[in-house]
């Protein structure tokens, strides 16, 4: 395993330094790097989209979900797809005509500029943080089961990676390296499923039928996992209103020349995405039915292991060669997952400091290109140490719920006001910081007083605060837009948004 | 916190393009532009609170709807496993229905373009 393992670890260190290399030549200004120049195709940033979004919590962590409880974690999978609706319908093409780095460019281009982008930065750092904490700890935990080095230096080992790429590849490496990740882990995915079909002769209703004979027919049947709707409705509204508020997806629609490329970069995205968590389903029942629940709780308990030994079966079994090779390939598929998807959440949390807060808020727009592009990668090395930080402070802790939780930031704070400011002219500067705020505020408050932080003794009843958090942040920019004085000066901004946000007309090239 | 409450948007950042606001302004009152953005948002807002409201069904008859999610239609699929799969079709479905409409708003979008600005692209 371990030779094996290093090997195909070295190999996808030496294609990724090498597209690094490649990218860190053209990258020369903030375009590049913020935006890999605007360069990429529809069908390219669908692939980089896919591989911002697939995280290792998709990969291994629903495919563990399933293979431990059956059907709830496959109702789980399913949300994480119907995001793109709501994505593509409203805001894809609207962002991509009218903004230029970030999330803030849009909001402040008929707000009042400073108040948006303070707010909007925080929001997006706020969930940038917890997907970066959730990401590492997983990803030391994951890496150090899979390959046996200590969590502390597989968090800096991921972190170094990361900021390497950043840094010095800006968003063309990290667009890449996304790439070469979607087509790795599809590759994977893909070809676990075949062996698995060549079992069951490709017919779902048999890998079923071992499922029911052999595990109980209740892991086909919802409440193994979920013994509470309302919190798994609140959970279904953090994801389908949530990834439309992501701020390191919605940066990826900059990456290419027009909207309708944006558009096609969706469909893309969602095809690749729907696959995959089609797949990863059979992948989990596979795990259930090949492997075994209690050998998969064995290897770990919270099933992350199903799908590396899912693939050792497949391969051949514990200690054969093809056991071994496919396991490894899988581990280092789910290194490559890791390290693409930080990368990104690093790219979006650098834009909402150097771009929004740096240049737009303390400079006012008064830098020279050549300081902000600087600046962008000296918050980048920053944001890159910080995460390793708390990666590391956060070893042991259990951590998935942050993901969740960026969910719910996302479509509480985030989604609101980027709805209100395309698409309503008399939405005003204190509805949109004040919906930010609170909404953000909510959603962190509830999962702090929920059962993921305090067990027992929880103070508000559900793990996911979005049934609550989403309608507040909804109400609270209404509201107080509403209770304030209409900003009548602002209102020809609005219609400039609107005509630029519809046509493309203007839009940054 | 007294200057963040002030300030306006920026005028400052220079647009790549030259299109001037009284051209935006004047773009935004045509006949041409009103059609396309009603068009637009009557087709984007239902299919969108549609589907969202239909997603929400999911976890409810989950959670709600044992009995029938647990059904077996086919073989060993049950009907909750079923239904889920067609949410996959269906959000495929409506990413292809969207290219298609859309088309119609580039064209006019493209149209708007080249009387107003004079380029296709409008940049």
């Amino acid at each position: 395993m371990k030779i094996i393992g290093i090997a195909l670890f070295f190999a996808i260190i030496l294609l990724t330094m090498y597209i690094t290399y490649w990218a860190s030549r053209r990258v020369k200004g903030t375009s590049e790097f913020y935006a890999a120049g605007r360069s990429l195709t529809g069908a390219q940033n669908g692939l980089a989209i896919a591989g911002d979004y697939l995280s290792a919590a998709s990969f291994l962590g629903i495919a563990g979900l399933v293979a431990l409880n059956g059907y709830d974690g496959f109702m789980y999978a399913v949300g994480w797809l119907m995001g793109y609706i709501v994505v593509l319908y409203l805001v894809a093409e609207p962002l991509r005509n009218s903004g230029k780095y970030t999330l803030a460019d849009v909001l402040s281009y008929r707000l009042k500029a400073v108040p948006v982008r303070t707010a909007a930065a925080i929001v997006t750092l706020t969930i940038s943080v917890f997907y970066m904490v959730a990401q590492m700890v997983g990803a030391g935990a994951i890496i150090q089961l899979l390959v046996g080095i200590p969590y502390e230096w597989a968090v800096v080992f991921i972190g170094a990676m990361m900021i390497i790429y950043v840094v010095f590849g800006g968003m063309l490496a990290t667009s890449w390296v996304q790439i070469i990740k979607a087509v790795l882990l599809m590759s994977g995915t893909l070809l676990i499923v075949l062996l698995l079909g060549m079992i069951f002769s490709f017919n779902p209703s048999k890998l079923f039928e071992a499922v029911a004979t052999g595990q109980g027919a209740e892991f086909l049947q919802p409440g193994k996992l979920y013994k509470n709707p309302i919190d798994l409705f609140s959970l279904g509204i953090a994801l389908v209103l949530g990834t439309a508020g992501l701020p390191h997806i919605l940066i990826r629609f900059y990456t290419v020349p027009t909207a309708r490329e944006a558009r096609k970069s969706v469909i893309w995205a969602m095809m690749i995405i729907g696959i995959f968590y089609l797949l990863i389903t059979f992948v989990g029942f596979g795990a259930m039915v090949l492997v075994g629940p209690d050998a998969i709780r064995a290897a770990d308990k919270g099933g992350n292991m199903a799908a590396p030994l899912l693939a050792e079966y497949l391969g051949g079994g514990v200690g054969t060669f093809g056991g071994e090779l496919f396991m490894s390939a899988i581990a280092a598929v789910s290194f490559a997952t890791i390290v693409a998807v930080v990368a990104g959440l690093v790219i979006a949390a650098s834009g909402a400091f150097a771009h929004d807060i740096y240049t737009n808020v303390i400079k006012k727009g008064a830098v020279d290109e050549k300081k902000q592009f600087l600046v962008a990668r000296y918050t980048a090395l920053t944001i890159g140490a910080i995460s390793i930080i708390l990666g590391i402070l956060a070893k042991g802790q259990n951590v998935a719920y942050l993901v969740a939780l960026a969910f719910a930031v996302a479509a509480s704070a985030n989604l609101p006001v980027i709805l209100f400011s395309l698409y309503w002219k008399r939405f005003n500067t204190a509805g949109a910081v004040s919906g930010m705020i609170v909404g953000a505020i909510t959603a962190v408050a509830l999962v702090m007083m929920g059962p993921s932080v305090m067990g027992k003794e929880a103070i508000f009843p559900l793990a996911n605060p979005g049934v609550v958090s989403v309608p507040v942040g909804f109400l609270t920019s209404w509201i107080v837009t509403l209770i304030t004085p209409p900003e009548k000066t602002l209102e020809a901004r609005f219609e400039e948004l609107s005509v630029r946000s519809q046509t493309g007309i203007g839009a940054e090239i | 916190m007294a200057e963040i409450a002030v300030g306006m948007p920026e005028k400052d950042q220079p647009l790549q393009n030259e299109v001037s606001s009284a051209k935006f302004a004047q773009i935004a009152r045509s006949q041409e532009f009103r059609a396309l953005r009603r068009a637009k948002l009557t087709f984007i807002w239902p299919v969108s609170l549609l589907f969202i409201v239909f997603y929400l069904l999911l976890p409810l008859l989950a959670g709600y709807a044992k009995p029938l999610m647990s059904q077996y239609v086919v073989g060993f699929i049950t009907f909750g496993y079923a239904y889920g799969l067609i949410y996959y079709l269906i959000a495929w479905g409506l990413a292809f229905l969207y290219v298609i409409v859309a088309r119609r708003f580039d064209r006019a979008a493209e149209k708007i373009a080249r009387n107003f600005v004079g380029r296709k692209d409008g940049r």
